[in-house]
C-alpha cells in the first residue's frame, strides 16, 4: 500500500513541477514585456476568489475546457492525438443550434436532450472521418484533423453568414435560440449551468469505460501497441475509429453546452481555441479523466484571470495561449525534468 | 611482443546492473580471439565499449601498448578498430557503395566516388566477396549484407576487427564461407575478435578462447588446451547435458492443423502440411524465408488469399484471430516486443491480452478484475515469472521473464495447438531450457506444436518431424531422424541433394 | 490570354510560402524529426520580417531578421524535439501554440493592436505589365524559391552531408556506428527547417503583403507538411505538391464570377489538401526512422 501511495505521489510530482515551471517561464515572458509577474499572478489567483460571481465564472469557463480535455484524453488513450476538437465542436454547435431553432419541441428536458444528442452526433461524424481516414488510408491524423478544423469553421461560418444569418445582426450569427432550449443557470450572475454536471458525468463515464469494460481495455491496448493488439484479435482499425467517434462526440457536446448555456446563438469564431486548450489540459493531466477535471478548473481560473489581466493591466488575453504552449512543451519533454533532478542530486552530493 | 588490444579493469554498469565487471583481457596481434558466453553475459556490451558506443565507468583500453581514449566509434576507427555488428548497420534505401563510404567519404562536400569505387573493387576481388557496389542493400541476401559490413570495416583501414555473433543469421554453408573469409583476414595480418555463444564455432576458428559469464571473465585458454565440455561447463557454470530432455514415445494422434495450398510469398509454390496431436513439427529455415508469413497466416494476422486452413477438422480460413484463439490456438510470436507484449503496460494488462473474450474474464463486456487477478497471479507463479507484483510494467522485466509471461498467458488457457515462433530468441540459457521443457510438456499432453526456429539445435532436439522452408516454399518434410545437420543446412540454403527433382 | 497570365502569376506568387513550408517540412522529416511546428515558425517569420522592416525601413533587412529568428526558433525547437527527446508531435503543437500566442502579444506592445501591425515597406513584385499587360507581377521571392528548391535537391542527393542526412532519417543508429553524431545533423536540419519556414512567413508579411496580421499564416504550415507527405518526402515532389495546392488557392480568387460565398471558396484549398493526402499520401514512403533518435 505504501508503495502505491508513493507511486501516486510520484505521478503527481511531474505535472505539478511542470505547471510551476511553466508559470515561472510565463512570468519571465511577462517581465520582459514590462509587466509585473507577481502582480499578474496575484490578480489571477486572488481575483478569482474575490466574489461568488468571479469564482462562478472561472468555474463556468472550465466547463468547455473539461469536455475538450476529456475528448483529447479519450482519443489519446487509444493512441491518437485529436487536434480536431475545435472543428468537431463547431459542427456539433451548429447542428445543435439548428435543432434548437427549428425543432417544434416545447419540453425543455426533451429539447436539450435532442440538442445534445444531435451535436454529439455531429462531432462524432466529424471526428469519425479522422479515424476512418487513419484506419483505412493510414493518413496522418494530425494534418487531417487540422484541415477538417478549417473546413468546419469556414462551413459553419458560411451558414451563420448566409442561410441562417440573423438579419438584424452586424456580425455573422444566427438568431437567438428559444428559451426552452437554454440551460438553466445554477447560480445567478454567473454562467454556471447544468452543463457542469454533464462534464463531470462524462469524466466518470470515461473512467468507468477504461477501468471496467472490455471495450475500454481494447481501446487502451490499441493505443499501447497496435501490432500486439492485432495479433491478439483486437481489430485496431475498428477501435481507432471508435475512439475518434467517441472523442468527437464529447467534443461535439462542447458546441451545444456553450451555445445553450452561454451565448444563446451560434456566432462565428465563438470557440476561441477551446479545442487546443483541451490538448494542453489532457497532456498535463496525463489522460486521466479525473485529473482532467481538476486541471480544467485550474485552466478555467487562468482563463478568467487572463481576462482580468487584460482589464486591469492591459496584458493581452493571448497570454493564456502562451502559457499553454509552454505547458505543452514541458509536458512533451519529461527528459528535461529528469536532467534537472539528476543535476540537483549531483549538486547535493557535491555538497556532502 | 605487445598485445594488439588490451583491456584493463573495464567495468560498465546500466543502472543497477553490472554488465561488465572488472574485465582484463589481452589479445595478441594476428590471432583470432574468441569471446564465448551465453546471451546476456555481457559480450556485446564489452564490444560496444571497445568500439566506442558505450563509455565504461572504469578501466582502460590499450592499443598496441598505448593507452587509447575511445569515446565514440570515430575514435575507435582512429585506432583502427572496426566492428561487424550482429544487427546489420546498413541503410536499405542506399547502394552498397554509399553504405560503405558514409562517414568516411574522402571527398569535399560534393560527393565524388571514382577513387573509392576503384579501391573497393580491388578489395572485393581480393577477398572474392561477390558484391556489386551499385546494388541497393534492400535487394541483398543476408550473407551478402554481412560481406558489405566487412567491406565497410576494411575500407576504414581496420587492423582489429570485431565480429559480433556473425553466424547467428547465416546458414551453415554461409557460415562456412565466413570462416574462410576470417582466416583470410587473419592471413593478411588482421587481428580478429570473434564473439559467439556457439561452442563448436569458437573451437574451430579461435586461437585463444575467453569465456564470459554474468559480466565476468571466468576462463581463458589457448585452443589446444581446452575441450568442448570444459568450455560448456565454464559458460553455464554447471554441468550441462546435451539434449537431455525426457519425452514420451512418439505416438501422434489425429491431425490438429491442416494447411492446404496456402501461398506464403507471391508467385511461389503454395505450401501444404499438417500437424497432429502429440507431435512437434519443427519449421527450419533462415530468417525471412516465409516463417513470419506462415505463423501470421495460421494465427490469422495475415489475410489468407488462397488455399485452406483446417483446425481440429473445421475450416478456419475465414475465422477471425479471436475465434481461432477461442478454439484453442496459442501463439508465441517471433517478434515478442512487437506482437507479444505491451511494454508500457502491467503484467495484468498483458495477461488479459488475447484472453479478453474468455468468459471468466469478460462478463457482458465488463472485465472480471477479481477473477483475472487470481488467474494471472496463479499462472505467473506457475510459469516462474520473476516479478515484484502483478502491477509491474512488463517492460521492466528481462526478456526471459517477458517470454515466460507470454507462455503463461498462452498456455494456461489449455490450447490444442501452439504456434511458437522463434520462442527462445535472445533468451538466457535458463529461460531457453524452460521454454523447451514447456513445449515438450504440451506435446506429451497430446497437443500439437509448430516450432518455427532458425536455431538448428533447437529444431533437431525438439522436433518429431521437420519441415524446411526456403524462399516461401517447402524444401523438405520428413521425420526428424532422417535429417542430419548437414542436410538441413543445405536445404535451408535452398539446395537439394543431387538427383532429386525440383 | 490576359486572364491566363494573371492566373499563372497569382498561382506562382501564392505557391511561394507553401513551397517553402514544404521544403522546411522535408528537410526536418528527412532527418527523422516529425515536424508539425512549421506553422508556428512561419508565424514567427512573418512577425520578425515586419518588425525588421518597421524599424529599419528596409524589407530585405526584415527578411534577414526573420531568417535569423527562424534559425533560432528552429534550433530551439530542435533542442526540445531531439536533444531533450521530447515527443515530437506534441512539441510541434506546443511551438504552434506559443507562436500564435506570443506574436499578437508583442504586436500589441509595439503597435498597440493585437490583431495587426502597422503597414511597413514591402518588397513588392517585379512589374511584368509591360510584357504581359494586366496588373499582377511576380514576386522577387519566386526566383529565390526556385533557387532554394534546386539547391535543396542538389544538397540532398549530390553532397555527402545530404547523404548523411537521408541516412540519419532512415536509420540513425546505423550512422552512429559510423562515428557520426546524428543528433547534430537533426539539429542542423531543424535549424535549416526554421530558416525555410521563417522565409515563407516573411514572404507573407513583407514579400507579398505589407503588414503582420495575427491569423495570416492560416494553416499554410500544415499544408506544407501535407505537401511534403504528398510529394513523397522529396524536395522536388514537395515543391510540385505545394504548387498544386497553390493553384487551388488561386481558383478562389479567379472564380469570383461564380459568386460562391467566400467562406466556401476559402474552404477549397483545405478540402483539396485533405483529398490529396487521402488519395496519394498512402503511396508515398516516409523516412524509415521518422520520430526515432
Amino acid at each position: 500500500m505504501k508503495e502505491k501511495a508513493k507511486r501516486n505521489l510520484k505521478k503527481l510530482t511531474f505535472p505539478t513541477v511542470t505547471f510551476l515551471l511553466a508559470l515561472f517561464i510565463s512570468g519571465i515572458v511577462l517581465a520582459v514585456m514590462g509587466y509585473s509577474p507577481l502582480k499578474a499572478y496575484r490578480l489571477i489567483f486572488l481575483g478569482t476568489f474575490k466574489t461568488t460571481s468571479t469564482m462562478g465564472n472561472a468555474l463556468a469557463n472550465s466547463i468547455p475546457l473539461m469536455l475538450a480535455g476529456l475528448a483529447v484524453s479519450l482519443a489519446g488513450k487509444a493512441g491518437i492525438l485529436n487536434l480536431g476538437v475545435e472543428g468537431q465542436l463547431y459542427i456539433g454547435g451548429m447542428l445543435g443550434t439548428v435543432c434548437a431553432l427549428f425543432l417544434p419541441v416545447q419540453n425543455r428536458i426533451l429539447m436539450l436532450f435532442l440538442v445534445l444528442a444531435v451535436s454529439m452526433l455531429g462531432g462524432m461524424l466529424w471526428g469519425g472521418i479522422v479515424g476512418v481516414l487513419k484506419a483505412k488510408f493510414k493518413t496522418n491524423e494530425v494534418v487531417v484533423a487540422l484541415m477538417l478544423n478549417y473546413v468546419a469553421i469556414l462551413f459553419t461560418s458560411y451558414l451563420a453568414a448566409g442561410p441562417l444569418k440573423d438579419p438584424d445582426a452586424a456580425v455573422n450569427q444566427t438568431a437567438k435560440i428559444p428559451e426552452n432550449a437554454r440551460f438553466v443557470r445554477l447560480i445567478p450572475r454567473t454562467q454556471i449551468t447544468a452543463a457542469i454536471f454533464i462534464a463531470v458525468i462524462v469524466s466518470v463515464l470515461i473512467w468507468f469505460v477504461f477501468q471496467y469494460t472490455v471495450v475500454g481495455y481494447k481501446l487502451r491496448s490499441v493505443g499501447s501497441n497496435a501490432k500486439a493488439s492485432l495479433a491478439n484479435g483486437i481489430q485496431c482499425g475498428r477501435y481507432l475509429i471508435l475512439s475518434m467517434c467517441l472523442s468527437g462526440a464529447v467534443a461535439g457536446l462542447i458546441g451545444s453546452t456553450e451555445i445553450m448555456g452561454k451565448y444563446y446563438r451560434f456566432t462565428e469564431g465563438f470557440s476561441n481555441d477551446i479545442g487546443f486548450t483541451g490538448v494542453a489540459i489532457a497532456a498535463l493531466a496525463g489522460y486521466n479523466p479525473f485529473a482532467v477535471v481538476l486541471v480544467s478548473i485550474l485552466f478555467g481560473i487562468l482563463n478568467a484571470g487572463s481576462l482580468t489581466l487584460g482589464r486591469e493591466m492591459g496584458v493581452s488575453s493571448k497570454m493564456f495561449m502562451v502559457m499553454q504552449g509552454i505547458i505543452v512543451l514541458f509536458v512533451a519533454t519529461p527528459y528535461l525534468l529528469e536532467l534537472f533532478v539528476a543535476w540537483r542530486r549531483k549538486k547535493e552530493r557535491g555538497k556532502s | 611482443m605487445k598485445a594488439a588490444l588490451q583491456l584493463s579493469h573495464i567495468t560498465k554498469r546500466f543502472g543497477n546492473v553490472t554488465a561488465n565487471d572488472d574485465i582484463n583481457l589481452s589479445i595478441e596481434k594476428g590471432e583470432v580471439h574468441c569471446i564465448l558466453g551465453e546471451n546476456g553475459c555481457g559480450k556485446t556490451t564489452l564490444m560496444n565499449v571497445i568500439s566506442g558506443l558505450y563509455r565504461p565507468e572504469t578501466g582502460e583500453v590499450f592499443v598496441n601498448g598505448e593507452k587509447a581514449q575511445i569515446d565514440s566509434p570515430r575514435d575507435a576507427m582512429k585506432y583502427k578498430i572496426g566492428m561487424v555488428h550482429q544487427h546489420f548497420m546498413l541503410f536499405n534505401q542506399n547502394t552498397v557503395l554509399e553504405n560503405i563510404i558514409v562517414g568516411e567519404e574522402r571527398c569535399g562536400a560534393v560527393l565524388k566516388t571514382e577513387e573509392q569505387r576503384k579501391e573497393l573493387q580491388q578489395m572485393i576481388d581480393k577477398y572474392q566477396f561477390h558484391v556489386n557496389l551499385d546494388d541497393k542493400i534492400r535487394d541483398l541476401s543476408v550473407g551478402t549484407k554481412q560481406r558489405v559490413e566487412i567491406l565497410k570495416v576494411l575500407y576504414r583501414g581496420a587492423d582489429i576487427i570485431i565480429f559480433d555473433e556473425p553466424t547467428a543469421v547465416l546458414t551453415p554453408q554461409e557460415a562456412e564461407h565466413l570462416m574462410e573469409i576470417i582466416l583470410e583476414l587473419k592471413e593478411s595480418g588482421k587481428t580478429i575478435l570473434f564473439i559467439s555463444h556457439k561452442l563448436n564455432e569458437t573451437l574451430k576458428i579461435g586461437d585463444a578462447i575467453t569465456v564470459l559469464r554474468k559480466g565476468r571473465i571466468v576462463y581463458e585458454s589457448k585452443k589446444q588446451n581446452t575441450t568442448a565440455e570444459k568450455l560448456a561447463f565454464e559458460m553455464v557454470g554447471k554441468e550441462t547435458k546435451f539434449g537431455g530432455f525426457t519425452r514420451n514415445e512418439y505416438c501422434p494422434g489425429d491431425p490438429v492443423l491442416k494447411v492446404t495450398e496456402v501461398g506464403l510469398k507471391a508467385e511461389k509454390k503454395p505450401v501444404s502440411f499438417q500437424v497432429r496431436a502429440g507431435e512437434i513439427l519443427g519449421v527450419a529455415g533462415v530468417d525471412g524465408n516465409g516463417q513470419q508469413e506462415l505463423e501470421q497466416l495460421i494465427v490469422g494476422i495475415l489475410k489468407q488469399k488462397e488455399g485452406r486452413i483446417e483446425f481440429l477438422g473445421r475450416d478456419i480460413s475465414q475465422s477471425s484471430i479471436i475465434e481461432r484463439k477461442m478454439a484453442g490456438m496459442a501463439y508465441i510470436p517471433s517478434d515478442r516486443l512487437e506482437y507479444g507484449v505491451m511494454e508500457g503496460e502491467s503484467l495484468l494488462f498483458n495477461y488479459l491480452l488475447g484472453n479478453h473474450a474468455r468468459k471468466g474474464f469478460n462478463m457482458h463486456g465488463l472485465i472480471q478484475h477479481k477473477n483475472l487477478k487470481l488467474y494471472a497471479e496463479k499462472s505467473v507463479s506457475e510459469y516462474d515469472v520473476r516479478t515484484v507484483e502483478i502491477q509491474e510494467k512488463i517492460g521492466n522485466l528481462s526478456g526471459g521473464n517477458q517470454q515466460k509471461m507470454v507462455l503463461s498467458r498462452e498456455l494456461s488457457q489449455k490450447p490444442k495447438l501452439i504456434i511458437a515462433g522463434q520462442p527462445t530468441r535472445g533468451l538466457d540459457i535458463g529461460a531457453i531450457e524452460f521454454v523447451h521443457t514447456m513445449l515438450l510438456k504440451e506435446r506429451d499432453k497430446g497437443n500439437a506444436v509448430v516450432l518455427i526456429s532458425a536455431e538448428l539445435n533447437e529444431i533437431t532436439e525438439l522436433s518429431d518431424r521437420i519441415l524446411v522452408l526456403y524462399d516461401g516454399e517447402i524444401m523438405a518434410e520428413d521425420a526428424a531422424d532422417t535429417f542430419t545437420r548437414e542436410s538441413l543446412g543445405l536445404l535451408m540454403a535452398g539446395k537439394r541433394k543431387e538427383g532429386e527433382e525440383q | 490570354m490576359q486572364a491566363c497570365f494573371d492566373f499563372i502569376f497569382l498561382a506562382v506568387n501564392l505557391a511561394v510560402p507553401l513551397v517553402l513550408a514544404a521544403e522546411a517540412a522535408m528537410i526536418a522529416e528527412r532527418s527523422g524529426v516529425i515536424c508539425l511546428g512549421v506553422e508556428g515558425i512561419m508565424i514567427f517569420g512573418a512577425f520578425f520580417a515586419v518588425t525588421g522592416s518597421y524599424y529599419t525601413g528596409n524589407p530585405w533587412l526584415g527578411v534577414l531578421l526573420a531568417v535569423a529568428g527562424g534559425a533560432l526558433a528552429g534550433w530551439i525547437y530542435g533542442i526540445f524535439a531531439v536533444t531533450l527527446k521530447g515527443q515530437q508531435v506534441v512539441v510541434g503543437v506546443a511551438v504552434n501554440f506559443f507562436a500564435a500566442g506570443i506574436t499578437p502579444m508583442v504586436t500589441q506592445q509595439i503597435w498597440g493592436s493585437e490583431g495587426a501591425s502597422a503597414t511597413v515597406n514591402s518588397i513588392g513584385t517585379m512589374d511584368l505589365s509591360k510584357i504581359f499587360g494586366g496588373s499582377t507581377g511576380i514576386s522577387w521571392f519566386v526566383f529565390l524559391t526556385i533557387l532554394i528548391v534546386a539547391g535543396m535537391w542538389y544538397f540532398m542527393y549530390k553532397t555527402k552531408y545530404g547523404l548523411r542526412l537521408r541516412m540519419t532519417g532512415d536509420f540513425p543508429l546505423g550512422l552512429q556506428t559510423c562515428g557520426i553524431n546524428t543528433n547534430r545533423y537533426k539539429l542542423w536540419a531543424m535549424t535549416a527547417s526554421g530558416i525555410l519556414a521563417a522565409a515563407g512567413g516573411a514572404y507573407l508579411s513583407v514579400g507579398y503583403g505589407n503588414l503582420f496580421v495575427t491569423d495570416m499564416v492560416a494553416g499554410r504550415g500544415y499544408m506544407g507538411v501535407a505537401a511534403n507527405i504528398f510529394g513523397g518526402w522529396t524536395p522536388l515532389g514537395g515543391a510540385f505538391a505545394a504548387l498544386f495546392f497553390a493553384v487551388v488557392q488561386t481558383l478562389r480568387y479567379t472564380l469570383t464570377d461564380l459568386e460562391l460565398p467566400s467562406q466556401l471558396m476559402q474552404m477549397l484549398p483545405y478540402l483539396v489538401t485533405l483529398i490529396a493526402l487521402v488519395l496519394f499520401g498512402r503511396n508515398s514512403k516516409s523516412p524509415e526512422g521518422l520520430g526515432k533518435l
